[in-house]
């Protein structure tokens, strides 16, 4: 269903509306434990959902969440495309 | 009767308070954790003979130290041992939730999970598999709609089943693959037989590895601590380069291996375990996939990157207004009841006591307790609107919204909570910065705090426009000055940010909770809840600063001329002669220091009963903005010295509050005049 070659790229290059799996996170414990909570982790797909302003807004396992820009350019991701 | 002790554990946003309010109605109070400042609310059930003490904890997201909120939570579980805890979930986000039902399983074997908001669920069409979701958990699963009241008598059933063990568990627990598990297991053999503080070796193992920083202080204090960790340290470091080599071929692109936190690839793996194991479960259990919600629509406008500031300002336009007509009519027809009372205590008490017990009761008790009661309305109309903001998940936009424009003032959007709450009063809005994680935020949250004009100070300052200038231009007057002391807060706040030492915050990461129409049950309890607080805090202390006020200005020689308040005024006289004001201008203010909105009663006193034509008399209109400009930016009360002092915890950053206040509203009020006389 997804095609899973792509190299890794910053969450905040998503557009809205693309999806990417989460490969790495490079952050202190607090930030990685905070994510981890809210249900972003080494595995997890997420979908970014608005970066206009500010802190961009993802959603991943039924929920929103919206992070600041700097710790969101600290996740790694690969794109995810629909075949 | 039989007790059992309940508490009630759970994210924010999934409806715990809700579930708390419906089961213990009004016998609940609140108090706050042993030396801590947090909230602690208990509440007394009683079913079917038996008697539920049910503690609501903190709202959290996990168990780890991560905050103080956290470690309150799992301390209470570990040394209270309540006979069950209740794990409130959000049926409609039950994947993010369950990360702490997993949590809670490490910790005890008494959990129950309560599915709330199952109806909202099941109108999206999400269907959950509650008997399979419990054999897999391995703990009873209840459906409940803590806002319909259904499947409350259920929940409360097993809880007791449970608690007196009619009900058998068998918690999950987690593998975390071969190698962790080997650092767990080595781990914790090592730790047989010491003191863990009623932690289990496994449990201390896992968080050893995760970092978590209570556990580490735990075992350092151990008798052979240091040497435990010295044991223990190789094998993590040997595990950790195996790990940062393989993510290095994972994600060629990635910064690896610069930081020195070592637990770093330990935490984010075992997070990830916990995650797959999660999604697992839900795969199993839950079916049904959720549509756009009306949510996600509406988000699009609010946080659109032009629509959302407009629409944010324009929502507290509304609320504003709505506090000060609502809340100003209410005010008012307290204060002139007061007024009647005091008139009528006033004659029957003259010649009947001793003058000056007489002046004590009506000038010291009555006129602040009159202070007191006329601010109430206000306030209450404050945090209705603030609590319904709250609860219909609004307030998180909010933060989102302004977090760019706090990140200049270097705090994140969290602070804008304690902005905002600081316009209804300062005394909640300084409590509000508990919010923020760092020490240091906190502070800088706290120290801007005063700068923002509370409604007292909002109250008093439409009068004395309205005594000056026409409508029209008493609204310019009024948004100039609310800019001016926003504009102060931007730029104490840049300096603070520049200048204060110590460890920044981390930047924003908030679950923004799906839109929903505010429960009124809810909000008015919040709203109670809050007004109590306020009351509690803030009125013992203005009721006993005005009988020292009102010593000030009776004693030595029950003349107000010749009282060492207005001598004390008198002295001030030549600062005051530089902005244009005389000592009874600068006596006037000396009085706000009690409470702001005492400053109109203390002008009539020291003016005159005819306040409003008197002033209309003898200021010029620079005159009357020059008194505000002072009036709105120095230290506004009492209570909020008090609040400074009790949440910064240190009396030096108290004074300097106090000071630093008063110096830039006599230099704001000095560049004002002069500036205004040249013009």
């Amino acid at each position: 269903m997804y095609a899973n070659d792509s190299t890794p790229i910053s969450l905040i290059m998503l557009n809205p509306g693309e999806e990417g799996q989460v490969v790495y996170i490079h952050g202190g414990w607090g930030i990685l434990r905070r994510l981890a909570e809210l249900g972003i982790y080494p595995g997890a797909i997420v979908r970014m959902e608005n970066k206009s302003w500010g802190p961009v807004v993802v959603s991943v396992a039924g929920i929103r969440i919206a992070i600041g820009r700097g710790v969101a350019s600290r996740i790694y991701v690969r794109p995810l495309r629909r075949r | 009767m039989k007790k059992i002790l309940v508490a009630l554990a759970g994210n924010p946003n999934v409806g715990k308070s809700t579930l708390f309010n419906a089961l213990t109605g009004l016998h609940q109070y609140t108090a706050n954790w042993p030396g801590k400042t947090v909230e602690r609310k208990e509440g007394i059930v009683k079913y079917r003979g038996y008697e539920l003490k049910l503690v609501d904890l903190p709202g959290t997201y996990s168990l780890t130290a991560f905050s103080l909120e956290e470690v309150l939570a799992r301390r209470f579980i570990v040394d209270e041992r309540p006979d069950v805890v209740i794990h409130v979930a959000n049926a409609t986000t039950l994947e993010k939730d369950l990360y702490l039902t997993l949590q809670l399983l490490e910790l005890t074997d008494k959990v129950v999970l309560a599915l709330n908001m199952i109806d909202v669920a099941e109108n999206k069409g999400i269907k959950i598999n509650s008997t399979k979701l419990s054999k897999i958990l391995g703990i009873p699963v209840v459906k409940i709609s803590a806002y319909r009241k259904t499947g409350l008598d259920k929940l409360l059933d097993v809880v007791i089943a449970l608690a007196e063990g009619r009900i058998k568990t068998k918690p999950l627990q987690i593998s975390y693959g071969p190698e962790i598990e080997a650092l767990i297991n080595k781990i914790s053999s090592s730790l047989k037989g010491c003191d863990l503080h009623g932690y289990t070796p496994r449990w201390v193992a896992i968080k050893l590895l995760e970092g978590d920083q209570e556990i580490l202080d735990i075992l350092k204090n151990l008798p052979n601590g240091s040497d435990l960790l010295k044991l223990i340290a190789p094998s993590i470091s040997a595990y950790i380069r195996r790990e940062r080599a393989k993510y290095k071929s994972l994600c060629p692109g990635c910064p690896l291996g610069q930081k020195t936190q070592q637990s770093e690839p330990i935490c984010m793996l075992i997070a990830a375990k916990r995650r797959i194991v999660i999604n697992n479960i839900i795969k199993l259990t839950v079916s049904g996939v959720k549509a756009e919600s009306i949510s996600d629509t509406l988000d699009k406008y609010i946080l659109h990157r032009v629509l959302g500031p407009i629409i944010l300002l324009g929502i507290f336009a509304v609320a504003f207004a709505f506090v000060f007509t609502i809340g100003g009519f209410f005010s008012d027809y307290v204060s002139s009841g007061m007024d009647y009372i005091t008139e009528l205590l006033d004659s029957y008490l003259t010649n009947r006591i001793h003058p000056l017990l007489h002046n004590f009761l009506i000038n010291g008790i009555l006129a602040s307790l009159s202070t007191v009661l006329s601010f109430i309305p206000l306030i209450f109309v404050f945090f209705l609107v603030y609590s319904i903001m709250e609860d219909s998940g609004y307030l998180a936009r909010g933060a989102v919204i302004m977090d760019r424009f706090m990140h200049t003032l270097g705090l994140h959007g969290k602070a804008f909570l304690s902005v905002i709450m600081a316009f209804g009063c300062n005394v909640p809005g300084i409590m509000a910065t508990r919010a923020l994680e760092s020490e240091r935020d906190r502070l800088i949250a706290i120290l801007i705090n005063p700068l923002i004009p509370c409604s007292a100070r909002l109250g008093v300052m439409a009068f004395i426009i309205s005594l000056f200038f026409p409508g029209p231009i008493a609204v310019v007057v009024m948004m100039f000055l609310i800019l001016l002391s926003l504009s102060l807060v931007a730029v104490i706040g840049f300096l603070l940010n520049k200048l204060l030492r110590g460890e920044r915050g981390r930047e924003l990461i908030i679950e923004l909770p799906e839109y929903r129409i505010p429960s009124p049950r809810n909000v008015l309890l919040l709203t109670w809840t809050r007004v109590r607080d306020f009351l509690e805090r803030a009125g013992t202390i203005i009721l006993l600063g005005s009988i020292f006020i009102w010593f000030l200005y009776t004693f030595p020689t029950r003349n107000f001329e010749t009282s060492y308040g207005a001598l004390f005024g008198r002295l001030l006289e030549p600062i005051a002669r530089t902005m244009g004001l005389d000592w009874r201008a600068i006596t006037s203010l000396i009085f706000g220091i009690l409470a702001k909105e005492q400053v109109l009663a203390a002008m009539s006193i020291i003016y005159g009963s005819n306040l409003s034509a008197i002033l209309r008399n003898t200021w010029s209109p620079l005159q009357a903005i020059t008194f505000l400009v002072i009036f709105m930016i120095y230290e506004p009360c009492i209570a909020t010295i008090a609040i400074t002092k009790r949440e910064s915890g240190s009396w030096s950053w108290t004074l300097f509050s106090l000071s630093y206040t008063i110096g830039l509203s006599i230099l704001i009020g000095f560049l004002v005049y002069n500036i205004g006389s040249l013009l």
